[in-house]
């Protein structure tokens, strides 16, 4: 029995972190064409130190293949990684298949990087009908206007968050299990 | 309102002069003022006229639909020709609501109308584009082509970021992955822009239109940075805006109001005054803000729906 119990847990965690994400450390480049904060790619990610002015600023890139993040379409997403300088400053994510269809994310703050709290990122932002989430190519990640504040730190990749009531139905599911699997016991 | 007319020039120099000499006009007057952007640098712009076309009084409202009975309005929402309402009269006055459908008696805008209440009065106003406004390349005052020598609009976005814009001398388009056309991207009256221009020219751009002849109100974003557009025909103090009015502004608050060179001078309130952000933090209440420019608010403390209200600087009789 703990045996199963060990299985179905082994399970929830999994369907919990079974959310995709967009990896940035392999097989990701940064688009000079349209990144004005001059990021780079190292082995942990995008690594980026620059200062924050009145226009802002866009970390951008693409993946070397296209990316099925076909998961993030109904879910809150999170850029993941630490930062060294996260001042109050605001990001949206904007997603381009490979013809250039887009949605945008809408936003959330650097600060939830720096905290490892999931922000409250929806994806109700500007969504292009055609956008092709099976086909993710590229990605911006748009920095709202600054007055000339530090912004520095590598991320890893996008994930999905799952939504409260996802939690809400895995703890349902989980303690469903357990009285289930402590009936049959008794 | 680019569009030049020489009657318009004709009323429009007698403006000027009214303007410059007294403050007293006896009616709603119509002119022209020209714009500079300044070649090699940053360039705030907003619009000192607009162009109204229609009005309205309301009759029924239920938002975002207002009813003006026995009105017959023709099609408002097209996107190569936008409209907005200008709310004119009640509590409500000096405010701009884009449309997005219409009848011939009603009209839906993006927005709260719910204050709008019976006789409150508004007009129909032509909205601007990037095409409308800025024209082409061929015109002479736009540089187009590539990014790297275009002159590239800056637009605030609704998180404080900026969309950025530029003529590939095909049409204007934005400036990210597959260049989306952005012919229609509408420029209202009650917003401003900031314009790169790479290259060491001025150029200038004669505006025409229609005095404001109300308040003004701008809603701005909740926090973050926001653009107030000095849409009056005539310079203002800074302690005329009304900056300092707006709801939870904080000393932590600042102000940029762009200078000649391109780059930009920053201020804060400090509940009296306002001040300059440098070694002794002169008082700056009586800072010039130009005709037709933009100074940028960024807000540390997030309230909701905030706005600012600018009284008229000037009388119409």
């Amino acid at each position: 029995m703990k045996t199963l119990l060990t299985t179905l847990t082994s399970l929830l965690l999994s369907a919990t972190m079974s959310f995709a994400a967009l990896d940035f450390t392999s097989g990701f480049s940064i688009d000079s064409a349209y990144d004005t904060v001059g990021s780079t790619v190292d082995p942990d990610g995008i690594a980026f130190s620059t200062t924050i002015g009145v226009l802002g600023g866009t970390i951008s890139g693409f993946w070397n293949a296209p990316q099925d993040a076909s998961d993030f379409s109904s879910q809150a997403l999170a850029a993941i990684g630490a930062m060294s300088s996260a001042p109050s400053l605001n990001y949206t994510l904007t997603f381009y298949d490979s013809s250039f269809a887009f949605t945008t994310v809408s936003v959330a703050n650097w600060a939830n990087v720096l905290s490892d709290v999931p922000p409250a990122l929806g994806t109700s932002g500007t969504a292009d009908s055609l956008f092709a989430w099976t086909d993710v190519n590229a990605i911006d990640i748009n920095i709202s206007a600054g007055g000339d504040v530090a912004l520095a730190g590598t991320l890893t990749g996008i994930a999905a968050v799952p939504e409260p009531s996802t939690y809400a139905l895995l703890a349902g599911f989980a303690a469903f299990i357990f009285v289930a699997i402590r009936r049959r016991n008794s | 309102m680019k569009t030049l007319s020489l009657n318009i020039i004709g009323l429009g120099g007698l403006f000027s002069l009214l303007v410059s000499s007294a403050f007293a006009i006896s009616s709603t007057p119509v002119g022209y003022v020209t714009q500079t952007i300044s070649g090699g640098q940053f360039t705030t712009f907003s619009l000192p006229l607009y162009s109204p076309t229609s009005t309205g009084t309301v009759s029924a409202v239920s938002s975002p639909v207002i009813t003006s009975s026995g009105s017959s309005f023709g099609t408002l929402s097209d996107a190569a020709t936008p409209n907005a309402v200008k709310v004119t009269s009640g509590s409500l006055a000096g405010t701009y609501f884009p449309i997005a459908s219409n009848t011939a008696d009603t009209i839906t805008v993006s927005g709260d109308v719910s204050s709008l209440v019976v006789d409150d009065t508004f007009e129909v106003v032509a909205v601007d584009t990037l095409s409308s406004l800025f024209g082409d390349p061929a015109d002479g005052a736009i540089i187009g082509g590539a990014k790297s020598v275009a002159d590239i609009i800056y637009i605030i976005t609704s998180v404080g970021g900026w969309d950025k814009y530029f003529h590939n001398n095909s049409n204007w388009v934005q400036d990210r992955r597959g260049n989306p056309n952005a012919d229609n991207v509408q420029i209202s009256p009650d917003s401003g822009v900031l314009i790169s221009r790479t290259d060491p020219s001025d150029t200038s751009f004669i505006l025409t239109g229609t005095v404001p002849s109300t308040q003004s109100v701008v809603n701005i974003n909740a926090s973050g940075f926001s653009v107030w557009p000095q849409s009056f025909p005539q310079d203002i103090e800074l302690q005329a805006t009304g900056i300092q009015n707006v709801a939870d502004l904080t000393s932590d608050d600042t102000l940029y109001i762009g200078t000649s060179t391109g780059g930009w001078d920053k201020f804060f309130h400090d509940g009296t005054n306002w001040r300059q952000i440098r070694r002794g933090n002169p008082i700056a209440d009586t800072k010039n803000i130009a005709s037709g420019s933009v100074v940028l608010l960024d807000k540390v403390t997030a309230s909701s729906n905030p706005s600012v209200t600018t009284a008229l600087p000037y009388t119409l009789n």
